[in-house]
C-alpha cells in the first residue's frame, strides 16, 4: 500500500493504492493522524484500493470522526463496488460520503 | 323337633303319599299272610311280622307307611276278629283303639327317638343307618326302649280284657319283637344304606356278619331247645305235626293241653334264647367295633382328612401363606383338633352324599385362607394320635415328620427357584444390554454413499463373547471390528465389554490398527488372572481411496471379493489373541478396495458350526456359500451364511455365537473432494501466506473476483482474530484446511487452533445504525464474515477451536 497526499488549500486529497488490511492499516492510520489541523475537507481517493478489511474500516471510521469533530467533511472517491459493499455491510454507508 | 317332623312326615306329593299308603297296606297284608303261614299255633307261636315291621316303617319310610298299617290293621281287626262275637260297635271300636293305637305309637316312637336324639358329633341326624358302632348302639337302644314301651302300653290297654297268663305272654312278645326287629331290621337298614351309598362301611359289614352268626347260633340253639322240649317225646311230636295242619282239632283233651304247654314252653324258650344270642352277639359286635373305631377307624379317617387337606393342590393364594401372622394361626389351632375330631367320625364316610357335613369339617380343618396347612397346624391336628406305641401312633408320627420335611423341602425349593428366576432375569437383562452395545440399526449411515454395511450376532447361550463394531473415526475413516472372547456366559460378556470399549477408544484417538491392537493387548494383559483372551480383527477403511488398513490378533481370516470375482480368504499375517502375552507388537497390512469390492469377516462360530455327525462346516464350505450368491450385497451374504448354517447343522443346538460383518465398498469419497491444509504459527505476519494459499486454491477452483474478495476478507478477519487473541501472547499454530466440492461448487475453509476456547459467532452483532462517533471499534470483522459467507459455524472439539466457513463460488 502506498499513500500520496496532495494538499490544496484546506482540501487534502489522500490517494491510496493497494490493500488496506491488518498489516497495512497502521500506516494508513499514521497518515490520518498526521492530517494538518487546517484541513477541512478530506478526500480519500480509493480508486486504486482493491481490498479493505475491518482494520481498514476502523481507520476510515477514525478519519470520519476526526473530520466531524472539526466540522469538516470527508469524501470517499472512486471506491470499487466490492469496497462499497463492505461499507454497506457494516453500515458505514450511512455516514460516509461517496463521490 | 323340626328334624323329627321332616323325616316322620315326608311329603312326596299327594299321589306318592297315597301310593306309599297303598304299598304299605299291601306289605302289611303279605307280612300278615307270611307270619300266619309260619305261625304254628296262633296266639302262641305267632310270629307277628306285621307288628314287628311297624317301627321300621315309621323309622325309615315315614307316616304314610304307618297310615297304611293302621288302615290294614283296622280292617283286619274288624273283619276277622271282633264283630262276630259282640256286635257292639262301641266296644269293638274301643278294643280296636286299644290294640291299634299302641301299635301306631310303637311305629312312630323309634323315628322320634332316632331323629330327636343327636349323638355327640352329629351335626344333623341323618336317616337311620348302622355305619358306625355309635349308630348301632343308638338303633339297638331305641328299639329296646320302643319294644318295651309298646309291650307296656299294650299291657296297660289290654289289662281289662286279658288273663294273667296272656299278660305274661307279653314278656315273651318283648323278646319276639326284639328278635324280629333285629333280624329283619338290620338287613333292612343295611339294604337301604347300600342303595343310597352303593357301598357299605366296615361297621355295616360287621353288623351283618354278626347278625348271620347270631341267626346261625340261634338256629343251633333252637335245635338244642327243641331237642330238650319236643324231641324227647316223638309221639307228641307227631301230634304236633298234626296240629300244624289247617283246621286243626280242638285242643281240649289232655294230650292237646300237654302238647300246647310243651309247645308254648318251646317257643317261649326259643324267643328268649334267640334274643339272648342275637343281643349278646350284637353287644359283642358293638363293643368290638367301637373299640376298632376308637383305635383305628377314627384315627385313620382323621389322618386321611388331614392328609386330604394337606395334599390339596395349592391355590393361587398359597404364596401368601408366609404372610399370615403366626399369632392368628396359633389362636385357632387349639380349637381345631377337638372340633375336627368330633365332626370327623360321622362326616368322613358320608362324604359322598352328605356334602354339607363334609364341608363343615373342611372349614374347621383349614383354618385360614391359604390352601395348605403348615406343619405346625398338622402337628396340632394330629396331636390326639401322636403319642403311644400303637401302629396308628407310629403312622401319625411318621406323617407329621413327613409333612415337616416336605415343608422344609418346599421352602428350600421355592427359595432356590426364586433365586434362579432372579438370576435368569438378570442374565436376560445383561444379554439385552450386551446386544444393545452392538450397533444394530441398518443401514447404519444412510447418507454415506461410499459403502454398504451389514452385521449380525446370534448368541448361543444367554450371553456370549462375540462382538462386532463399526464407527467413523473421522469423516473419511471407517473403523471395522470383529472379535471373539474366549469362553461363554457372564465372564465372556464382561471381558467383551472391556475389549470393545478399549478397542473403540483407542481407534477414536486416531491410532492405526496395529497401534490399537498393541495398546489393547497391553491393557488386557494387565491383571489378567483368569487368562481370558479375545481374538480380534480391526480394519480402518479410508473412504477416499478404499485403502483398508487392518491388523489381526488371532482372529479368522477375512474374505474379500473383488468386483466381478469371488471370495477368497486373505491369509495375512496375524498375531496372538489379545490379553495373552503382554508386550506384543502387532503388525498391519493393507488391502485396497476398489468400488464394488466386498469384505466379509466372521467369528469361528461360522466355520465351526457342527452338524449331528460332528462335522464342522469349515472355511471351504463357507467360502463356497458366499460365492453361491455372486453379486450379493452384505445383507444377502450374511443371510445366505445363516441359511447355509441352518441347513448344515439341522436340529443340532448352536454351541457358539455366530457373528458376521460384511462391507461392500461402493465409491471413493476422495474422487469428489480435494483437501489442502496449511499450518502456520498464529501470528499476523503469516496473514500473507494464508491469503496466498487460499487465493491460489480459490482461483484454481474457478473463483470469481467478487467472491474471492469476500472470502479473502473473511479469511483475513478470522485469521487475524486467531493470531491476536487465541494464544494470549503465547505461541501456537493455526491450521487452515481448504476443500472444494465441485458438484455444488462449495468451498469450505476450516480454521483450527488449540488456543483458548472462544466462539466468535456468539458475539453480538454491532449496531450498524449508530452514528460514527458512537460506533464501537471491535466486532466488525466477524460481523462481516457472518454477513458475507453462506455458512459459518463454530465448534470446540478435541481441545480445538474449529471454525468452518462455506461459500459457494
Amino acid at each position: 500500500m502506498t499513500i500520496n497526499n496532495q494538499l490544496d488549500g484546506n482540501t487534502l486529497t489522500m490517494k491510496i493504492e493497494g490493500r488496506i488490511d491488518t498489516q497495512t492499516s497502521p500506516d494508513f492510520n499514521k497518515e490520518i493522524e498526521a492530517i494538518p489541523e487546517a484541513v477541512s475537507t478530506l478526500i480519500l481517493d480509493f480508486t486504486e484500493v482493491f481490498y479493505i478489511s475491518s482494520a481498514g474500516l476502523r481507520i476510515v471510521l477514525t478519519a470520519q470522526n476526526k473530520m466531524n469533530a472539526k466540522n469538516g467533511e470527508m469524501i470517499i472517491r472512486g471506491a470499487a463496488k466490492n469496497i462499497v459493499n463492505v461499507f454497506k455491510v457494516t453500515g458505514f454507508d450511512t455516514f460516509l460520503t461517496f463521490e | 323337633m323340626k328334624n323329627v317332623k321332616k323325616h316322620l312326615f315326608p311329603n312326596y306329593g299327594w299321589k306318592k303319599n297315597l301310593l306309599a299308603v297303598a304299598v304299605s297296606i299291601l306289605i302289611c297284608f303279605l307280612a300278615s299272610v307270611l307270619s300266619n303261614q309260619i305261625s304254628l299255633v296262633r296266639g302262641i307261636s305267632q310270629f307277628d311280622l306285621t307288628s314287628a315291621l311297624l317301627p321300621l316303617f315309621g323309622f325309615s319310610l315315614g307316616i304314610w307307611w304307618v297310615a297304611g298299617f293302621a288302615i290294614y290293621s283296622g280292617a283286619d281287626f274288624l273283619f276277622t276278629l271282633l264283630p262276630l262275637e259282640t256286635g257292639d260297635i262301641g266296644l269293638t271300636a274301643s278294643v280296636y283303639a286299644g290294640a291299634v293305637l299302641p301299635l301306631i305309637l310303637f311305629s312312630i316312637l323309634p323315628a322320634i327317638l332316632w331323629y330327636g336324639i343327636r349323638l355327640k358329633g352329629e351335626s344333623k341326624t341323618e336317616y337311620p343307618r348302622l355305619d358306625t358302632s355309635a349308630h348301632v348302639i343308638k338303633y339297638y337302644l331305641i328299639m329296646l326302649v320302643s319294644v318295651a314301651f309298646y309291650i307296656l302300653l299294650d299291657m296297660i290297654t289290654m289289662v281289662r280284657y286279658l288273663s294273667m297268663d296272656a299278660m305274661w305272654l307279653r314278656i315273651y312278645w318283648f323278646f319276639q319283637y326284639l328278635d324280629v326287629i333285629l333280624i329283619v331290621g338290620i338287613p333292612f337298614l343295611i339294604a337301604i344304606s347300600m342303595i343310597r351309598n352303593r357301598t357299605l362301611t366296615i361297621n355295616e359289614r360287621m353288623v351283618l356278619a354278626f347278625l348271620v352268626i347270631g341267626v346261625i347260633a340261634a338256629a343251633a340253639g333252637a335245635y338244642f331247645v327243641y331237642r330238650n322240649t319236643m324231641y324227647l317225646s316223638p309221639s307228641l311230636f307227631e301230634d304236633y305235626e298234626a296240629l300244624m295242619k289247617p283246621g286243626y282239632p280242638e285242643l281240649t283233651d289232655d294230650v292237646g293241653v300237654q302238647i300246647l304247654e310243651r309247645y308254648e314252653t318251646y317257643w317261649n324258650r326259643f324267643y328268649v334264647m334267640t334274643a339272648v344270642m342275637l343281643n349278646g352277639l350284637l353287644l359283642i359286635e358293638m363293643a368290638f367295633m367301637s373299640s376298632i373305631e376308637r383305635k383305628v377307624t377314627k384315627p385313620v379317617l382323621h389322618l386321611a382328612s388331614v392328609l386330604e387337606q394337606y395334599a390339596k393342590p395349592e391355590g393361587t393364594e398359597a404364596d401368601e401363606q408366609p404372610a399370615v401372622p403366626e399369632g392368628a394361626e396359633a389362636d385357632e389351632q387349639p380349637a381345631v383338633p377337638e372340633g375336627a375330631e368330633a365332626d370327623e367320625q360321622p362326616a368322613v364316610p358320608d362324604r359322598v352324599e352328605s356334602g354339607e357335613q363334609g364341608g363343615s369339617t373342611e372349614n374347621s380343618l383349614v383354618d385360614n385362607a391359604s390352601g395348605t396347612m403348615d406343619p405346625a397346624t398338622i402337628k396340632e391336628l394330629c396331636r390326639p394320635y401322636r403319642y403311644g406305641y400303637g401302629e396308628i401312633s407310629s403312622l401319625t408320627r411318621t406323617f407329621v415328620n413327613l409333612t415337616g420335611r416336605v415343608d422344609t423341602y418346599t421352602k428350600n425349593l421355592r427359595q432356590v427357584t426364586a433365586e434362579k428366576e432372579r438370576i435368569g432375569t438378570e442374565l436376560d437383562v445383561a444379554s439385552k444390554i450386551q446386544r444393545d452395545m452392538l450397533p444394530g440399526v441398518f443401514p447404519p449411515f444412510p447418507n454415506r454413499k461410499e459403502f454398504s454395511l451389514y452385521a449380525s450376532m446370534t448368541p448361543a447361550k444367554e450371553v456370549g463373547g462375540d462382538f462386532y463394531d463399526f464407527y467413523f473415526i473421522d469423516e473419511d475413516h471407517l473403523a471395522l471390528t470383529i472379535a471373539d472372547v474366549s469362553g461363554k456366559g457372564v465372564p465372556a460378556a464382561l471381558f467383551m465389554v472391556i475389549s470393545k470399549t478399549l478397542l473403540k477408544n483407542q481407534a477414536q484417538r486416531g491410532s492405526s490398527p496395529k497401534e490399537i491392537l498393541t495398546y489393547v493387548n497391553h491393557q488386557l494383559s494387565q491383571n489378567n488372572e483368569t487368562m481370558m483372551f479375545c481374538t480380534a480383527w480391526v480394519g480402518i477403511l479410508d473412504l477416499r481411496d478404499g485403502k483398508l488398513t487392518a491388523a489381526n490378533a488371532g482372529h479368522e481370516y477375512p474374505a474379500v471379493r473383488r468386483r466381478g470375482g469371488s471370495f477368497e480368504l486373505m491369509k495375512n499375517h496375524h498375531g496372538p489373541g489379545l490379553g495373552v502375552f503382554d508386550g506384543i507388537r502387532y503388525s498391519e497390512y493393507e488391502i485396497t478396495l476398489a468400488p464394488g469390492d466386498c469384505l466379509f469377516v466372521y467369528t469361528d462360530g461360522v466355520p465351526e458350526a457342527t452338524d449331528a455327525s460332528e462335522t464342522i462346516l469349515g472355511e471351504e464350505r463357507m467360502v463356497r456359500a458366499l460365492n453361491a450368491v455372486p453379486d450379493a450385497g452384505p445383507e444377502d451374504l450374511i443371510g445366505k451364511i445363516h441359511e447355509t448354517i441352518r441347513d448344515f447343522v439341522k436340529e443340532e443346538p448352536q454351541f457358539d455365537d455366530i457373528t458376521m460383518l460384511s462391507l461392500q465398498f461402493l465409491e471413493m469419497s476422495g474422487q469428489k473432494k480435494a483437501r489442502e491444509t496449511l499450518t502456520v504459527p498464529a501470528r499476523v505476519e503469516n496473514l500473507g501466506r494464508v491469503m496466498d494459499f487460499i487465493s491460489a486454491l480459490l482461483e484454481a477452483d474457478g473463483c470469481q473476483e467478487d467472491t474471492l474478495f469476500s472470502v479473502s476478507l473473511a479469511v483475513e478477519e478470522i485469521f487475524v482474530n486467531i493470531a491476536n487473541y487465541a494464544y494470549e501472547g503465547g505461541e501456537g499454530d493455526v491450521t487452515v484446511d481448504y476443500s472444494f466440492e465441485p458438484e455444488g461448487k462449495l468451498s469450505e475453509i476450516v480454521f483450527s487452533d488449540s488456543g483458548l476456547p472462544f466462539d466468535p459467532t456468539a458475539r453480538p452483532a454491532p449496531d450498524i445504525t449508530l452514528k460514527p462517533d458512537e460506533r464501537q471499534i471491535g466486532g466488525l470483522g466477524i460481523y462481516i464474515v457472518k454477513q458475507t459467507m453462506d455458512e459459518v459455524n463454530y465448534q470446540y472439539s478435541g481441545g480445538k477451536n474449529i471454525l468452518t466457513i462455506r461459500k459457494k463460488i
